[in-house]
Protein backbone atom coordinates (compact mmCIF):
# COMPACT_ATOMS: atom_id res chain seq x y z
CA UNK A 1 0.00 0.00 0.00
CA UNK A 2 0.83 3.13 -0.97
CA UNK A 3 2.72 5.24 1.87
CA UNK A 4 2.90 2.32 3.88
CA UNK A 5 5.41 2.45 6.57
CA UNK A 6 5.85 6.31 6.28
CA UNK A 7 5.29 8.11 9.45
CA UNK A 8 4.98 11.63 9.02
CA UNK A 9 7.08 13.89 10.66
CA UNK A 10 4.95 15.77 13.92
CA UNK A 11 4.30 19.52 12.96
CA UNK A 12 5.63 21.94 15.16
CA UNK A 13 4.38 25.40 16.18
CA UNK A 14 7.31 27.78 15.45
CA UNK A 15 8.44 28.50 19.04
CA UNK A 16 8.92 24.61 19.80
CA UNK A 17 11.02 24.18 16.47
CA UNK A 18 14.58 24.27 17.39
CA UNK A 19 17.21 26.53 15.58
CA UNK A 20 20.60 25.56 14.57
CA UNK A 21 23.67 28.39 13.10
CA UNK A 22 26.49 27.60 10.84
CA UNK A 23 30.16 26.81 13.09
CA UNK A 24 31.30 29.84 14.57
CA UNK A 25 34.49 29.38 11.97
CA UNK A 26 32.12 29.31 9.02
CA UNK A 27 30.59 33.15 9.66
CA UNK A 28 32.87 35.89 9.44
CA UNK A 29 32.42 39.10 11.46
CA UNK A 30 32.81 42.68 10.42
CA UNK A 31 30.96 45.36 13.31
CA UNK A 32 30.61 49.10 13.79
CA UNK A 33 28.52 49.44 17.08
CA UNK A 34 24.94 47.77 16.07
CA UNK A 35 25.33 47.65 13.22
CA UNK A 36 27.32 44.13 11.55
CA UNK A 37 28.03 42.53 8.29
CA UNK A 38 28.20 38.89 8.16
CA UNK A 39 29.96 36.46 5.71
CA UNK A 40 28.73 33.08 5.44
CA UNK A 41 31.28 31.35 4.03
CA UNK A 42 28.83 28.48 2.89
CA UNK A 43 27.15 30.59 0.72
CA UNK A 44 29.53 32.96 -0.47
CA UNK A 45 26.48 35.59 0.79
CA UNK A 46 27.27 38.77 2.73
CA UNK A 47 24.46 39.79 5.25
CA UNK A 48 23.80 43.39 6.86
CA UNK A 49 22.79 42.93 10.35
CA UNK A 50 21.26 44.94 12.84
CA UNK A 51 22.44 44.97 16.58
CA UNK A 52 19.12 42.16 17.67
CA UNK A 53 18.96 39.98 15.05
CA UNK A 54 23.20 39.71 15.42
CA UNK A 55 22.71 38.90 18.81
CA UNK A 56 20.06 36.02 17.85
CA UNK A 57 22.75 34.68 15.48
CA UNK A 58 25.27 34.85 17.82
CA UNK A 59 23.02 33.17 20.63
CA UNK A 60 22.46 30.48 17.77
CA UNK A 61 25.81 30.22 17.37
CA UNK A 62 27.01 29.48 20.55
CA UNK A 63 24.17 27.06 21.68
CA UNK A 64 21.47 25.86 19.22
CA UNK A 65 17.78 26.07 20.34
CA UNK A 66 14.40 27.14 20.17
CA UNK A 67 12.56 30.48 20.32
CA UNK A 68 12.28 30.24 23.67
CA UNK A 69 15.58 29.27 24.73
CA UNK A 70 16.82 32.16 22.42
CA UNK A 71 14.60 34.37 24.41
CA UNK A 72 15.38 33.20 27.44
CA UNK A 73 19.12 33.46 27.22
CA UNK A 74 19.28 37.21 25.54
CA UNK A 75 17.09 38.53 27.77
CA UNK A 76 18.98 36.85 31.03
CA UNK A 77 22.66 38.16 29.14
CA UNK A 78 20.53 41.85 28.46
CA UNK A 79 18.93 41.36 32.31
CA UNK A 80 15.79 42.49 30.33
CA UNK A 81 12.31 41.23 31.68
CA UNK A 82 11.01 38.35 29.46
CA UNK A 83 7.53 38.35 27.49
CA UNK A 84 5.27 37.48 25.21
CA UNK A 85 6.61 39.97 22.89
CA UNK A 86 10.31 39.54 23.48
CA UNK A 87 9.36 35.92 22.25
CA UNK A 88 7.01 37.45 19.62
CA UNK A 89 10.01 39.31 18.21
CA UNK A 90 12.90 36.86 18.55
CA UNK A 91 10.80 34.77 16.31
CA UNK A 92 10.19 37.48 13.58
CA UNK A 93 14.17 37.82 13.49
CA UNK A 94 14.51 33.76 13.77
CA UNK A 95 12.45 33.95 10.48
CA UNK A 96 14.61 36.73 8.82
CA UNK A 97 17.94 34.92 9.51
CA UNK A 98 15.87 31.58 8.26
CA UNK A 99 14.79 33.36 4.79
CA UNK A 100 18.34 34.53 4.61
CA UNK A 101 19.74 31.61 4.45
CA UNK A 102 21.82 31.85 7.69
CA UNK A 103 20.23 29.36 10.13
CA UNK A 104 18.22 25.74 10.06
CA UNK A 105 15.11 24.64 11.58
CA UNK A 106 15.66 21.01 13.15
CA UNK A 107 12.84 18.75 14.53
CA UNK A 108 12.75 18.82 18.42
CA UNK B 1 64.76 51.79 -20.38
CA UNK B 2 61.80 53.75 -21.40
CA UNK B 3 60.01 53.54 -24.35
CA UNK B 4 60.94 56.44 -25.32
CA UNK B 5 64.34 55.62 -25.00
CA UNK B 6 64.22 52.96 -27.69
CA UNK B 7 64.84 53.63 -30.70
CA UNK B 8 62.11 54.90 -33.23
CA UNK B 9 62.96 51.83 -36.17
CA UNK B 10 63.58 49.38 -32.96
CA UNK B 11 60.12 50.03 -31.58
CA UNK B 12 58.08 49.95 -34.73
CA UNK B 13 60.09 46.39 -35.54
CA UNK B 14 59.15 45.31 -32.29
CA UNK B 15 55.80 46.31 -32.17
CA UNK B 16 55.44 44.57 -35.55
CA UNK B 17 56.86 41.75 -34.87
CA UNK B 18 57.41 39.80 -31.50
CA UNK B 19 55.97 42.82 -29.53
CA UNK B 20 56.58 45.55 -27.21
CA UNK B 21 56.92 44.22 -23.70
CA UNK B 22 55.68 47.49 -21.08
CA UNK B 23 55.10 47.83 -17.54
CA UNK B 24 51.97 49.56 -16.24
CA UNK B 25 51.76 48.90 -12.61
CA UNK B 26 52.35 45.64 -11.41
CA UNK B 27 51.61 44.35 -14.98
CA UNK B 28 53.73 43.42 -17.77
CA UNK B 29 51.91 44.02 -21.49
CA UNK B 30 52.97 42.25 -24.53
CA UNK B 31 51.72 45.10 -27.21
CA UNK B 32 51.62 43.70 -30.69
CA UNK B 33 50.80 45.98 -33.56
CA UNK B 34 51.24 47.12 -37.26
CA UNK B 35 48.09 49.31 -37.44
CA UNK B 36 48.34 52.75 -39.13
CA UNK B 37 48.24 55.76 -36.65
CA UNK B 38 48.12 53.37 -33.38
CA UNK B 39 52.77 53.47 -32.50
CA UNK B 40 52.68 56.98 -32.49
CA UNK B 41 49.91 57.32 -29.86
CA UNK B 42 51.37 54.49 -28.15
CA UNK B 43 54.57 56.01 -27.87
CA UNK B 44 53.61 59.27 -27.09
CA UNK B 45 51.33 58.24 -24.23
CA UNK B 46 53.51 55.76 -22.71
CA UNK B 47 56.90 57.37 -23.85
CA UNK B 48 58.08 57.61 -19.30
CA UNK B 49 56.80 53.08 -19.20
CA UNK B 50 59.37 51.06 -18.62
CA UNK B 51 60.12 48.97 -21.64
CA UNK B 52 60.66 45.26 -19.72
CA UNK B 53 63.54 42.92 -21.54
CA UNK B 54 63.06 40.35 -22.51
CA UNK B 55 62.47 37.47 -22.03
CA UNK B 56 59.73 37.87 -19.92
CA UNK B 57 56.08 36.14 -19.00
CA UNK B 58 53.15 39.29 -19.75
CA UNK B 59 50.48 39.45 -17.69
CA UNK B 60 48.26 39.94 -20.80
CA UNK B 61 49.22 39.80 -24.59
CA UNK B 62 47.10 42.81 -26.05
CA UNK B 63 47.40 42.57 -30.37
CA UNK B 64 45.84 45.37 -32.57
CA UNK B 65 45.47 44.19 -36.19
CA UNK B 66 43.36 45.31 -38.93
CA UNK B 67 40.68 42.39 -40.03
CA UNK B 68 40.80 41.43 -43.77
CA UNK B 69 38.21 41.53 -46.62
CA UNK B 70 36.92 44.36 -49.34
CA UNK B 71 36.00 46.50 -46.31
CA UNK B 72 39.22 47.49 -45.27
CA UNK B 73 39.11 49.78 -48.32
CA UNK B 74 36.14 51.79 -47.83
CA UNK B 75 35.59 51.34 -44.15
CA UNK B 76 38.69 50.60 -42.82
CA UNK B 77 38.57 48.70 -38.60
CA UNK B 78 40.88 47.54 -36.42
CA UNK B 79 40.27 44.42 -34.39
CA UNK B 80 41.81 44.07 -31.19
CA UNK B 81 42.63 40.60 -29.68
CA UNK B 82 43.30 40.14 -26.01
CA UNK B 83 44.92 36.42 -25.52
CA UNK B 84 44.58 35.60 -28.38
CA UNK B 85 40.72 35.98 -28.12
CA UNK B 86 38.64 38.89 -30.35
CA UNK B 87 36.48 40.05 -27.31
CA UNK B 88 34.89 43.24 -28.94
CA UNK B 89 33.25 43.81 -32.19
CA UNK B 90 36.25 45.97 -34.64
CA UNK B 91 36.10 49.58 -34.00
CA UNK B 92 36.70 52.35 -36.84
CA UNK B 93 40.85 51.84 -37.30
CA UNK B 94 41.01 55.69 -35.86
CA UNK B 95 39.65 54.51 -32.49
CA UNK B 96 42.43 52.16 -32.13
CA UNK B 97 44.12 53.87 -29.40
CA UNK B 98 41.05 53.85 -27.20
CA UNK B 99 39.85 50.72 -28.22
CA UNK B 100 43.45 49.58 -26.80
CA UNK B 101 43.08 51.16 -23.55
CA UNK B 102 39.46 49.65 -23.21
CA UNK B 103 40.38 46.36 -23.62
CA UNK B 104 43.60 46.20 -21.78
CA UNK B 105 41.15 47.96 -18.82
CA UNK B 106 39.13 44.79 -19.70
CA UNK B 107 42.01 42.55 -19.61
CA UNK B 108 42.35 43.49 -16.06
CA UNK B 109 39.28 43.60 -14.96
CA UNK B 110 38.67 40.22 -16.02
CA UNK B 111 41.80 38.62 -14.88
CA UNK B 112 43.43 40.31 -12.06
CA UNK B 113 41.96 38.68 -9.16
CA UNK B 114 44.96 38.78 -7.01
CA UNK B 115 43.66 42.09 -6.24
CA UNK B 116 40.39 43.32 -5.13
CA UNK B 117 39.77 45.63 -7.46
CA UNK B 118 37.18 48.30 -6.88
CA UNK B 119 35.73 50.36 -10.10
CA UNK B 120 37.24 54.03 -7.99
CA UNK B 121 39.65 56.40 -9.48
CA UNK B 122 43.27 56.62 -6.85
CA UNK B 123 45.12 59.66 -6.17
CA UNK B 124 47.58 59.70 -3.21
CA UNK B 125 48.54 62.66 -0.99
CA UNK B 126 50.82 62.81 2.30
CA UNK B 127 51.50 59.04 2.01
CA UNK B 128 47.48 58.01 1.61
CA UNK B 129 45.50 57.27 -1.02
CA UNK B 130 42.20 59.09 -2.15
CA UNK B 131 40.38 56.60 -3.49
CA UNK B 132 36.73 57.82 -5.17
CA UNK B 133 34.86 54.81 -5.94
CA UNK B 134 31.90 55.50 -8.51
CA UNK B 135 30.31 53.80 -12.20
CA UNK B 136 30.82 56.11 -14.90
CA UNK B 137 28.83 59.04 -15.44
CA UNK B 138 29.31 60.54 -12.06
CA UNK B 139 32.61 62.95 -12.48
CA UNK B 140 35.22 60.13 -10.93
CA UNK B 141 37.85 60.31 -13.52
CA UNK B 142 37.42 64.49 -14.53
CA UNK B 143 37.76 65.18 -10.53
CA UNK B 144 40.79 62.68 -10.44
CA UNK B 145 42.48 64.50 -13.35
CA UNK B 146 41.99 67.93 -11.77
CA UNK B 147 43.13 66.65 -8.38
CA UNK B 148 46.12 65.30 -10.20
CA UNK B 149 46.64 68.56 -12.09
CA UNK B 150 46.51 70.15 -8.49
CA UNK B 151 49.62 67.91 -7.27
CA UNK B 152 47.86 64.41 -6.06
CA UNK B 153 49.72 61.44 -7.85
CA UNK B 154 47.83 59.39 -9.95
CA UNK B 155 47.22 55.61 -9.32
CA UNK B 156 44.57 55.31 -11.54
CA UNK B 157 41.46 56.57 -12.69
CA UNK B 158 39.76 53.33 -13.39
CA UNK B 159 41.17 50.85 -10.82
CA UNK B 160 41.33 51.01 -7.42
CA UNK B 161 43.77 47.59 -6.79
CA UNK B 162 44.26 46.52 -3.28
CA UNK B 163 46.68 44.17 -1.76
CA UNK B 164 44.86 41.33 -0.07
CA UNK B 165 48.03 40.55 2.08
CA UNK B 166 48.59 44.00 4.02
CA UNK B 167 45.60 46.43 2.11
CA UNK B 168 47.73 48.46 0.24
CA UNK B 169 46.91 50.33 -2.62
CA UNK B 170 48.92 49.53 -5.92
CA UNK B 171 49.62 52.12 -8.50
CA UNK B 172 48.45 51.78 -12.28
CA UNK B 173 48.97 55.47 -14.05
CA UNK B 174 47.93 54.74 -17.01
CA UNK B 175 46.95 57.37 -19.51
CA UNK B 176 43.11 58.67 -18.35
CA UNK B 177 40.43 58.70 -21.01
CA UNK B 178 38.18 62.15 -20.55
CA UNK B 179 34.95 62.14 -22.14
CA UNK B 180 32.97 64.68 -23.84
CA UNK B 181 32.25 68.03 -21.80
CA UNK B 182 35.71 67.06 -19.00
CA UNK B 183 37.27 67.32 -22.29
CA UNK B 184 37.13 71.25 -22.54
CA UNK B 185 36.64 71.09 -18.80
CA UNK B 186 39.96 69.90 -18.09
CA UNK B 187 41.39 71.73 -20.99
CA UNK B 188 40.08 75.22 -19.01
CA UNK B 189 40.46 74.07 -15.79
CA UNK B 190 44.15 72.78 -16.65
CA UNK B 191 45.46 75.09 -19.23
CA UNK B 192 49.26 72.90 -18.95
CA UNK B 193 47.87 69.13 -19.00
CA UNK B 194 48.73 66.87 -22.50
CA UNK B 195 45.67 66.29 -23.84
CA UNK B 196 45.85 63.92 -27.05
CA UNK B 197 43.82 64.12 -29.62
CA UNK B 198 39.85 63.73 -29.73
CA UNK B 199 38.34 60.88 -30.76
CA UNK B 200 34.88 61.39 -32.37
CA UNK B 201 31.87 58.95 -32.27
CA UNK B 202 33.28 55.96 -30.20
CA UNK B 203 30.84 54.74 -28.03
CA UNK B 204 30.95 56.59 -25.25
CA UNK B 205 31.10 59.70 -27.35
CA UNK B 206 34.51 62.02 -27.56
CA UNK B 207 37.41 60.46 -25.41
CA UNK B 208 40.61 62.46 -25.32
CA UNK B 209 43.40 61.31 -23.45
CA UNK B 210 45.41 63.21 -20.41
CA UNK B 211 49.19 62.29 -20.31
CA UNK B 212 50.27 60.55 -17.19
CA UNK B 213 53.53 62.81 -15.54
CA UNK B 214 56.99 60.85 -15.82
CA UNK B 215 57.06 61.32 -12.09
CA UNK B 216 53.83 58.96 -11.26
CA UNK B 217 55.29 56.60 -13.72
CA UNK B 218 58.55 56.45 -11.89
CA UNK B 219 56.89 56.01 -8.81
CA UNK B 220 54.01 53.13 -10.09
CA UNK B 221 56.11 50.42 -7.77
CA UNK B 222 55.75 52.90 -4.22
CA UNK B 223 52.32 51.68 -2.81
CA UNK B 224 50.31 52.94 -0.19
CA UNK B 225 48.15 52.73 2.39
CA UNK B 226 44.03 54.19 1.87
CA UNK B 227 43.10 57.50 4.02
CA UNK B 228 39.79 57.93 3.12
CA UNK B 229 36.77 57.01 0.85
CA UNK B 230 35.07 59.52 -1.32
CA UNK B 231 31.88 58.58 -2.93
CA UNK B 232 31.38 61.34 -5.70
CA UNK B 233 28.69 62.69 -7.45
CA UNK B 234 29.02 65.44 -10.12
CA UNK B 235 25.30 67.19 -10.25
CA UNK B 236 25.08 70.32 -12.13
CA UNK B 237 24.62 73.20 -9.72
CA UNK B 238 24.99 71.49 -6.93
CA UNK B 239 26.88 73.20 -3.86
CA UNK B 240 29.66 71.35 -2.53
CA UNK B 241 28.84 68.89 0.05
CA UNK B 242 31.34 66.50 1.48
CA UNK B 243 29.39 64.49 4.26
CA UNK B 244 30.77 62.02 6.66
CA UNK B 245 28.25 58.63 6.15
CA UNK B 246 28.33 55.50 8.26
CA UNK B 247 30.87 52.53 7.99
CA UNK B 248 28.19 49.97 7.19
CA UNK B 249 26.58 52.34 4.27
CA UNK B 250 30.07 52.37 2.79
CA UNK B 251 30.60 48.80 3.32
CA UNK B 252 27.44 48.54 0.97
CA UNK B 253 28.52 51.03 -1.44
CA UNK B 254 31.84 49.43 -1.85
CA UNK B 255 31.23 45.95 -2.35
CA UNK B 256 28.48 46.89 -4.52
CA UNK B 257 31.21 48.81 -6.62
CA UNK B 258 34.08 46.32 -7.09
CA UNK B 259 35.02 44.24 -9.97
CA UNK B 260 35.35 40.84 -8.02
CA UNK B 261 34.24 41.25 -4.55
CA UNK B 262 31.69 37.86 -4.97
CA UNK B 263 34.58 36.11 -6.93
CA UNK B 264 37.01 37.06 -3.94
CA UNK B 265 34.91 35.27 -1.58
CA UNK B 266 36.31 35.06 2.33
CA UNK B 267 38.89 37.42 1.07
CA UNK B 268 36.93 40.12 -0.54
CA UNK B 269 35.15 40.42 2.37
CA UNK B 270 37.86 40.86 4.24
CA UNK B 271 39.73 43.56 1.80
CA UNK B 272 36.20 45.02 2.21
CA UNK B 273 36.08 45.68 5.77
CA UNK B 274 39.98 46.39 6.32
CA UNK B 275 39.51 48.98 3.54
CA UNK B 276 36.31 50.66 5.33
CA UNK B 277 38.11 50.27 8.91
CA UNK B 278 40.90 51.67 7.77
CA UNK B 279 39.16 55.03 5.94
CA UNK B 280 37.44 57.98 6.71
CA UNK B 281 34.54 57.64 4.68
CA UNK B 282 32.37 60.40 2.89
CA UNK B 283 29.77 61.56 0.28
CA UNK B 284 30.78 64.22 -1.89
CA UNK B 285 28.52 65.99 -4.26
CA UNK B 286 29.93 69.25 -6.65
CA UNK B 287 29.55 70.95 -9.33
CA UNK B 288 32.75 73.50 -9.04
CA UNK B 289 35.72 71.41 -9.16
CA UNK B 290 38.03 73.71 -7.60
CA UNK B 291 35.37 73.42 -4.39
CA UNK B 292 35.65 69.88 -4.24
CA UNK B 293 39.73 70.69 -4.76
CA UNK B 294 39.87 73.01 -1.65
CA UNK B 295 37.72 70.23 0.52
CA UNK B 296 39.70 67.11 -0.40
CA UNK B 297 42.90 68.81 0.22
CA UNK B 298 41.38 70.05 3.33
CA UNK B 299 40.49 66.29 4.21
CA UNK B 300 44.77 65.56 3.40
CA UNK B 301 45.78 68.28 5.41
CA UNK B 302 44.10 67.28 8.47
Amino acid sequence: MAGEGIVEAPKHTEAEARWVAPEKQELHWESWGEQHAVYDTRSGETHLLAGPTARVLQQLVAHPGTAKEVTAALCSKSGEYCDELSLEHSTRLLRQLHNAGLIEKIGT
Amino acid sequence: MKLADLPEDTFTRCLAGTGILLQTGPFIVRIHSSVEGFAQLLRRFYANFPVVPEPAIADFHVRLTMPGGIRRHWRPQVLLLLDGQVVFLPYPLSHAFPLFEWGLNWSIAMQAHQYLMLHSAAVERSGRVLLLPAWSGSGKSTLCAALVSRGWRLFSDEFGLVRADDGQLIPLPRPMPLKNHSIDVIRDFAPDAELGPSFYGTRKGTVAHLGTSAACVEQSAVSAPPGWLVFPRYQPGASMRLEPIFKPQAFIKLANNSFNYQLLGLRGFQSVSRLVRDCDCYVLSYSNLDEAIVALNYLAES
